[in-house]
């Protein structure tokens, strides 16, 4: 299986004088896999998403993507290569539901072109994928916190990356919706394309990741599939508080004590 | 379909006035010009031709200009408040008039020659200041430099209408910063025309990018392969444009700020439908006024007042009207 993702002894801090945010980082991460990042609050989860994103550059070490350096792809490029969805996106104008998923078509469209029929078709169908197709002509600003994640979904779906970055996508969605986008992030990985989320919820991750990173104070404290990761010792190292994992038929559910 | 019958609408209710404007004016009577009049008096056709129709033609570019770069600079700043007297280029225009008016012998080219020099000064001081603050976004950070730029611009201004003579520069001062287009020939419309022209064509074609640029910071970073070049590129075309119509016409306040949201109430949020929509609505609304301005009393009533009178008046019914619903585009 490729490499999609391959990095090598990361290190970040946002001055170099000061502490790292991130330190001796070293993964791999399969194409067509899901990756659940799990750590405490303020551990770095996000800010690896945007190294990876290309937002902040490390201090040390080196990101390849599809075995070839970060600096090997174009500007251009690189937009159609990672796509992502921060927390608590925000727009400050009530574009309707199908104008904003367009606007993930633009790494595919010249500077001055206007969305032609493929890229209309591209962001129905990325609608579609997130079962938002009835309300492409709602106003985002109308939706529900819940339904606005699911239409930044579709956004990036719509700029059809070969690696999808989604930061606490399930952070704003009830039950139901929460399974379903867990289930959506299987479905896209399973077309070959690569899914990172960073998540608080252990369970979500057992239910759908391929492999789980544990994150404590900017390391790595264990990086393998779930059955390894997922376990009492290393949940409670992780998180610095007693956390029990039981196993059941269904898979690991895990309880903070 | 009905919001492309809209934008349609505007355009036919646009071009109606442009032509109809001609037939405006107080002479030879007041109001009306009938066409027989300008066909065989000719003083009369020699008005039309010679002053009526430049200002015409400057009024609706003017209009053009502000609402597009009002809908740039909200799109820009992911804030609908904002307008182009923000970053400082309206202050910065305003000192250099006042100083070509007070300390530089106030000739047209000294004025208009101060105030563009002094509009661009706006923009290079609040960018210059944006880049030593150390907190915030880079698009706070810039509005926050051009609120102090504008404000001390508007201390500076403040001096030279203390320093002014009261009999001589104060008036002329005065009436400046009120704005108008009194005076305006061929000369200044195709000066304008020049400099605005390229730049509405260059916003045009950007429209669509706009509403990239208004998403938050990390999503335009993974949407948007060179997003600060376009920022500057489309931050500097509206300024340009701006202060080319601002060192002719004055400070004419509102039209940046309430055009753009009319156009968003009528074609939705999406800047592809907004900015057409908002150039034909800039354009109308400043002939309509202008054409008050210039007909309904002898004298010629500042432009500005009445910009910002009918304009504040739009921007409550906007506010309070609950059959007008927000549109999402």
């Amino acid at each position: 299986m490729v490499t999609a993702v391959s990095i090598k002894n990361l290190s970040f801090s946002y001055d170099k004088t000061k502490t790292r945010i991130l330190s001796g980082m070293n993964i791999d991460l399969k194409a067509g896999t899901v990756t659940a990042v799990l750590g405490a609050n303020g551990v770095g989860k996000t800010t690896l998403l945007y190294i990876l994103l290309g937002l902040y550059t490390p201090v040390e070490g080196e990101i390849r993507f599809f075995d070839k350096p970060g600096t090997h792809y174009t500007n251009d490029r690189i937009k159609r290569l990672i796509g992502m969805v921060s927390q608590n996106e925000t727009m400050p104008f009530d574009l309707s539901v199908s104008a904003y998923v367009l606007l993930g078509r633009a790494p595919h469209m010249g500077l001055l072109s206007m969305p032609g029929q493929t890229d209309l078709t591209c962001a129905e169908d990325a609608l579609a994928t997130v079962g938002m197709t009835h309300m492409a002509d709602m106003g985002i600003n109308r939706l529900s916190s819940g339904e606005r994640q699911l239409v930044h979904v579709a956004r990036t779906l719509a700029q059809a990356p070969d690696i999808l970055l989604l930061d606490e996508p399930c952070s704003h969605l009830d039950l139901i919706n929460s399974r379903q986008m867990l289930s959506m992030m299987k479905a896209i990985a399973e077309r070959g394309r690569t899914v990172v989320f960073t998540t608080h919820d252990p369970n979500a991750a057992a239910t759908v990741a391929d492999q789980v990173m544990l994150m404590k104070k900017g390391e790595l404290v264990a990086f393998g599939k779930v059955e390894d990761t997922i376990t009492s010792p290393l949940l409670t190292k992780t998180y610095g508080g007693i956390v029990n994992v039981t196993h059941t038929p269904h898979g690991p559910f895990v309880r903070a004590v | 379909m009905v919001k492309d019958k809209k934008t349609g609408l505007i355009f036919i209710l646009t071009m109606a006035l442009v032509i109809g404007s001609i037939f405006f004016g107080r002479f030879p009577s007041p109001y009306m010009t009938s066409l027989s009049d300008i066909l065989e008096d000719d003083l009369v056709y020699r008005i039309i031709t010679d002053i009526r129709i430049p200002r015409i033609i400057m009024a609706f570019v003017t209009g053009m200009v502000l609402a597009a770069s009002g809908t740039a600079f909200q799109m820009i700043f992911r804030n609908p408040l904002v307008d182009a007297g923000f970053l400082g280029v309206s202050g910065g225009a305003a000192f250099g008039a006042s100083l070509g008016i007070v300390l530089l012998g106030g000739s047209v080219a000294a004025i208009q020659g101060a105030a563009a020099l002094f509009a661009v000064s706006g923009l290079a001081l609040s960018w210059a200041i944006a880049t030593k603050i150390r907190f915030g976004d880079w698009v706070l950070r810039l509005i926050l430099s051009g609120i102090a730029v504008s404000a001390m611009f508007a201390s500076g201004t403040g001096l030279l209408k203390y320093l002014a003579d009261p009999l001589r520069e104060l008036p002329e001062l005065t009436f400046w910063l009120l704005g108008g287009l009194w005076g305006i020939n061929w000369t200044d419309t195709v000066q304008v025309m020049i400099i605005c022209l390229p730049c509405l064509l260059i916003l045009f074609l950007f429209r669509w990018r706009l509403n990239l640029l208004a998403m938050q910071e990390e999503t335009i970073f993974s949407l948007v392969a060179n997003a600060s070049w376009e920022r500057i590129l489309l931050l500097l075309t509206a300024v340009i444009a701006t202060s080319a119509v601002v060192c002719k016409a004055g400070q004419i306040g509102w039209v940046g700020l309430i055009i753009p949201h009319i156009g968003r109430r009528l074609t939705g949020s999406d800047a592809q439908k907004t900015l057409p929509c908002s150039l034909m609505l800039g354009g109308f609304f400043l002939l309509f006024c202008d054409n008050i301005s210039r007909t309904l009393l002898s004298g010629e009533i500042p432009l500005g007042i009445l910009t910002s009178f009918i304009g504040a008046g739009l921007f409550l019914v906007l506010l309070m009207n609950r059959q007008l619903q927000l549109k999402k585009g």
